[in-house]
């Protein structure tokens, strides 16, 4: 017997707009466990900020790939649920950094949530990809890059590094070559991630508070390097 | 009276091999009809036991006090609360919202506490009959056990038109439910609704089942459950 199937339309989607974040993490033995520590907090704190706001719940999808030597999914799109992420952990997965495995994850993940926003006739701004990366690979990149760029009205990667590797790596994810790191860069990286976000939703900047948070700890550290 | 009901565990327990926090019940006495969704609080040690524990409590509470017009929340809440610390166990480690329905000669009693939400059809038009309590703020979901519960827990009370339809659902499920600006109740509800007035429990239970897991589970992670009561 065929079974009843409701409609997504008759359902309540506050409107039907979406807007994909994938965060990318490097959870390999090139990133320390207090490093680890400090972006599972980043993300509690993003993720409790869109919680506030019912409209920002209701559209903004979240999806954590974590890689080392292997890549795991921590969590695939889906709206945030309340206190979800109180427990969040980031967990080391070891290994050298496989980064073109982690973007083929993720890229894979991005493409089937645009295939059911196809299918559901629900329209999606660009999806973020916020990729925080050691800049070290185990497996070369090579063409994938390309194939990132030549996507960018549907995927815009922003590169976050956090550790001794390249930037090479990562500036070849992206067409202007901007690459973000934690050595003197972290204002640029805030106002550039306060841009972003800006451009997910009108009310989004909201979501940010937390860079300013980061923000005020960097000015203590200028202070004491002067 | 007819209930129907399903729960699926959602991703972000399953993918972690996490058991479903949700626990419904529904009970079809001789004398009343009663439907429980509780929700375990993931942040609790013992979060799924605590749901599995308020809504034993709640069907043990009304098989032995089941006359709804004298219904006290304080002695109702109390129960819960010796329930659980005759098991040694209380808020600290144990945390459950709770969403009833008991409905008895024409009548109905709502209580609910924490979030998830009650949606009523009353003839034709749907109405949300409880809404969560926390209204979209974070860390403001209220649980059971608690020594305050009696203060948080909300009653409503009211007669049953002949044509009538219960819909509670846990806190994955109610956001599709309704439009929490407008308070205007989805179609799906209508549907399934009308649907549920054609099908027998048992065709109703698999359809309920179906589109948990084909279509509600699409935009949410979080553990889902639905529990219908119609006449």
């Amino acid at each position: 017997m065929e079974l009843f199937q409701i409609t997504d339309d008759s359902l309540i989607l506050d409107g039907n707009e979406r807007k994909p974040i994938c965060i990318c993490i490097d959870a390999s033995n090139e990133v320390d466990f207090n490093t680890l520590t400090d972006i599972s907090n980043s993300v509690k704190k993003i993720a409790n900020d869109i919680c506030q706001k019912v409209e920002m719940q209701m559209k903004i999808e979240f999806c954590i790939v974590t890689y080392g030597e292997e890549c795991r999914v921590i969590r695939d799109f889906a709206f945030l649920k309340e206190n979800e992420f109180e427990d969040l952990e980031i967990q080391k997965i070891g290994g050298a950094p496989n980064l073109k495995k982690a973007l083929e994850k993720c890229v894979d993940l991005i493409n089937s949530r645009f295939s059911f926003y196809d299918v559901a006739d629900i329209s999606s701004l660009p999806a973020q990809l916020f990729l925080i990366s050691s800049g070290k690979t185990c497996e070369e990149i090579g063409e994938f890059s390309n194939r990132i760029i030549s996507a960018e009205k549907i995927l815009k990667v922003l590169p976050f590094k956090i550790g001794n590797g390249s930037c090479e790596i990562l500036q070849s994810l992206t067409r202007s070559g901007e690459v973000h790191s934690d050595t003197g860069e972290f204002k640029k990286l805030f106002e550039e991630f306060k841009k972003s976000a800006e451009n997910i939703s009108g009310s989004a900047n909201e979501i940010f508070k937390w860079y300013e948070l980061r923000q005020e700890d960097l000015d203590e550290f200028d202070e004491e390097e002067i | 009276m007819k209930t129907a009901f399903s729960l699926l565990t959602g991703k972000s327990h399953s993918l972690i091999n996490a058991e479903c926090q949700d626990v419904v019940l529904a009970i079809n006495d001789d004398n009343y009809t009663l439907g429980i969704i509780c929700d375990g609080a993931s942040t609790k040690k013992f979060g799924r036991r605590s749901a599995q524990l308020v809504a034993n409590a709640t069907a043990k509470f009304f098989k032995a006090n089941n006359d709804i017009e004298n219904f006290n929340s304080n002695v109702f809440c109390q129960f819960i609360n010796e329930y659980f610390e005759e098991k040694d166990l209380d808020e600290e480690v144990c945390g459950s919202t709770l969403i009833f329905v008991i409905i008895k000669n024409g009548r109905y009693l709502l209580g609910h506490l924490g979030d998830g939400a009650a949606l009523l059809q009353q003839d034709t038009d749907f109405c949300v009959a409880s809404l969560p309590e926390n209204a979209g703020t974070s860390n403001s979901t209220f649980f059971l056990p608690s020594s305050s519960a009696y203060k948080l827990l909300r009653i409503t009370t009211g007669d049953l038109k002949e044509k009538f339809c219960f819909v509670l659902a846990s806190d994955g499920i109610s956001p599709l439910l309704y439009d929490y600006k407008t308070k205007t109740v989805c179609k799906a509800c209508y549907d399934l609704a009308d649907l549920y007035r054609k099908i027998d429990t048992e065709q109703m239970n698999k359809t309920l089942e179906h589109n948990l897991k084909e279509v509600f589970s699409k935009y949410t992670s979080d553990d889902l459950s639905i529990l219908m009561i119609t006449e």
